[in-house]
């Protein structure tokens, strides 16, 4: 920690002074040791970064806090409570294109949460876990190779840096049966504004067992106001992990045309509801399967939009379809078998696709990492998407969309317009849910380049508008753009939310603005 | 059978009793290994991390190159473009300097070991129906 008191601190939250800043940050280096308060350039330098079409300068921290305990935790709140000061809580700090480490509102003090790594309890018989918020999913999945326990995660793309609370505090997604995260939490703690400390569900019942296998315990279910929110801090999550089946077998189905989006969605969903395809399948289009494996100079060494004729020259020569579907069947023998053959028969009978198994694609990318994503393995292979134009320029659009073809079609249709009208490729996915799909749109631009980081941020500001304007929300978004996203659910539930953050943190310390809630 | 508690690791163990909360402590006997970064060596920490990028053809290759610590650990803190940032919190400054060592220092990869954005054949041609 800094002590140079003679000079101003560089960065200071909102309406705190420098002198309380200072004997804030003294208290916390009492409670948490000097080592765990950051104030200096070079250790701050690591949470500055970030992808999004927004000045770092926006974003940048007045300081970092490490804290190791659910008792430190409670020192920190206590400190910034009585000095006004803001905190931006993460766990990896590893929500890259949403916002990274980065705190919402310049000055923010982070806490970190990564050293706060235990893997606390892992049960092989209810097949649950229970973890703090710097565990990794390499950090897991190594945990249950070593031990030799047959269970499996469910991780979003980047799963060995990531990890399962923030990803499914943010209501991120994964590729298994169990992609729907939030669905498959159980069980949190959560310490308050105040410092006190609730167990949610059957944590708070006395001896109780049952903290990990029953979500809704008695009364009003309280871990979803936890998620996308301000509300609290998660220092423990429990989740369920799936069992490994004795047959796992990854597919996948490719198409030809844009607009085979529409027959696919149709084709599928009825499988998808009646859990014929059991897990969160995917339908990547052209752009997003070049990326996720190519530099785009292999086919277009200009500017602006990829044309056509390049992505035509991809399909032709690499085997990548319009569309790409990937999704796997779980369970015995039989029960593939049984599946695989009902699948078969309703692609045949639309008339469109073709299905490739891993015994033809082999261990050929994109096949091959979509196949360990669907397994929960590691794998950081999509990540090639950013090199797709290069500069590190990455923001997700992710609006909802009904399992609808016609609804997946004009979601494309618009998105690629506006995208295209700024300059950028229609570089998406659809992750299937139980009913929805989440529409991926990786908006890619150079953040080395200031007319491009105008009109990423532009185009952003439009798509989350224009597609607000017919009805379509994002279901997540990134620090630069939560109150414009927030609007789009209505002036009831803001007023709802701020009721909430208001009642739990009445001095508004924990993470201001995150989801547009203030006091 | 009863619950998989964790063994050891190579951090410190540490009996979790979580009796200086302000509440009621229901599971107060819990216990769990503390990793001290989740990361374990630079061998390790270059398989699991670094590599995942760098050996699958994703990111530049960095064995071989005699790259300078100093310049792995500068990039490694402050991300580079699409290269994230790792602070002190995700692995130490004596982790670090053990990774960079160990990328300053590692031969090249064999030819073809490593592979540049291999992709699905084009004999794996879409037809329509199946």
């Amino acid at each position: 920690m800094a002590t140079d008191t003679a000079q101003p601190p560089a960065v200071l939250p909102a309406n705190v002074s420098a002198g309380d800043f200072r004997q804030a940050m003294a208290e916390l280096a009492a409670a948490l040791g000097d080592d765990n308060v950051l104030t200096e350039a070079a250790e701050l330098a690591p949470y500055r970064k970030i992808m999004i079409a927004d000045s770092d300068d926006n974003h940048a921290p007045s300081a970092t806090v490490l804290a190791r305990t659910v008792e430190e935790v409670q020192a920190v709140v206590r400190v910034c409570n009585a000095y006004r000061i803001p905190l931006w809580t993460v766990s990896t700090g590893k929500n890259l294109g949403y916002g990274s480490a980065a705190p919402a509102q310049r000055g923010q003090v982070i806490l970190d949460l990564k050293l706060m790594n235990r893997i606390i309890e892992v049960d092989p018989v209810m097949c649950t876990a229970l973890v703090e918020p710097g565990v990794t999913y390499q950090q897991l999945k190594d945990y249950l190779v070593e031990n030799e326990i047959p269970l499996w995660l469910s991780c979003p793309a980047p799963s060995a840096i990531a990890g399962p609370v923030g990803n499914t505090l943010d209501r991120g997604v994964g590729y298994t049966p169990y992609g729907e995260h939030f669905m498959m939490q159980c069980g949190m703690e959560v310490v308050l504004a105040d410092g006190d400390v609730l167990r949610t569900g059957m944590g708070g019942v006395e001896n109780s067992n049952t903290w990990q296998v029953f979500k809704w315990g008695y009364g009003p279910y309280l871990d979803g106001i936890f998620t996308q929110s301000n509300y609290g801090i998660v220092t423990k999550m429990g989740f369920w992990l799936m069992p490994q089946p004795p047959v796992y077998k990854p597919f996948a189905i490719r198409y030809q045309d844009d607009d085979d989006i529409h027959d696919i969605v149709e084709t599928l969903r009825p499988l998808r509801i009646a859990n014929v395809i059991p897990n969160a399948m995917v339908f990547a289009n052209v752009m997003w399967e070049a990326a996720a494996t190519m530099p785009r100079s292999k086919y277009y060494g200009g500017t602006g939009v990829t044309p056509d004729s390049a992505l035509d020259a991809i399909k032709a020569n690499e085997g990548i379809g319009a569309w790409n579907v990937y999704a796997a069947l779980y369970g015995t023998q039989e029960q593939v078998d049984v599946n695989f053959a009902i699948i078969q028969q309703a692609i045949a009978a639309s008339g469109k696709g073709r299905i490739i198994t891993e015994e033809e694609a082999g261990n050929t990318e994109p096949f091959a990492y979509r196949a360990k994503l669907m397994r929960g393995e590691m794998t950081l292979q999509e990540f090639g998407l950013y090199r797709w134009r290069g500069g590190g320029g990455s923001m997700w659009f992710a609006p909802v969309a009904a399992a609808k073809g016609s609804e997946t079609l004009a979601q494309m249709n618009l998105a690629k317009e506006i995208l295209n009208r700024h300059g950028f490729d229609y570089v998406a996915e659809f992750v299937v849910g139980m009913r929805d799909m989440h529409h991926i749109v990786d908006v890619l631009f150079n953040r080395n380049d200031p007319a491009e980081m105008a009109a990423a941020r532009t185009c952003f500001e439009e798509l989350i508008r224009e597609f607000g304007q017919r009805g379509y929300a994002v279901y997540r978004v990134n620090t630069a753009f939560m109150d414009q996203a927030a609007d789009l659910y209505g002036p009831v539930k803001r007023r709802v939310d701020q009721a909430l953050k208001r009642a739990l943190d009445p001095n508004g310390i924990l993470a201001p603005g995150k989801s547009g809630i203030t006091i | 059978m009863t619950r998989h508690f964790l063994k050891p690791a190579a951090g410190l163990v540490l009996a979790a009793a979580l009796t200086g909360c302000d509440q009621q402590s229901p599971a107060a006997d819990i216990v769990g290994t503390q990793v001290s970064t989740g990361f374990l060596s630079g061998n390790h920490t270059y398989d699991t991390v670094c590599g995942q990028c760098h050996e699958v053809g994703v990111g530049p290759i960095l064995r071989g190159r005699q790259l300078p610590a100093e310049l792995v650990t500068q990039i490694a803190r402050n991300g580079m473009a699409a290269m994230p940032a790792f602070p002190a919190s995700a692995i130490s400054d004596g982790q670090l300097a053990e990774v960079a060592q160990f990328i300053a220092t590692s031969p090249a990869p064999e030819p073809g070991t490593v592979p540049t954005a291999t992709t699905t054949p084009a004999t794996v041609e879409p037809t329509n129906g199946n």
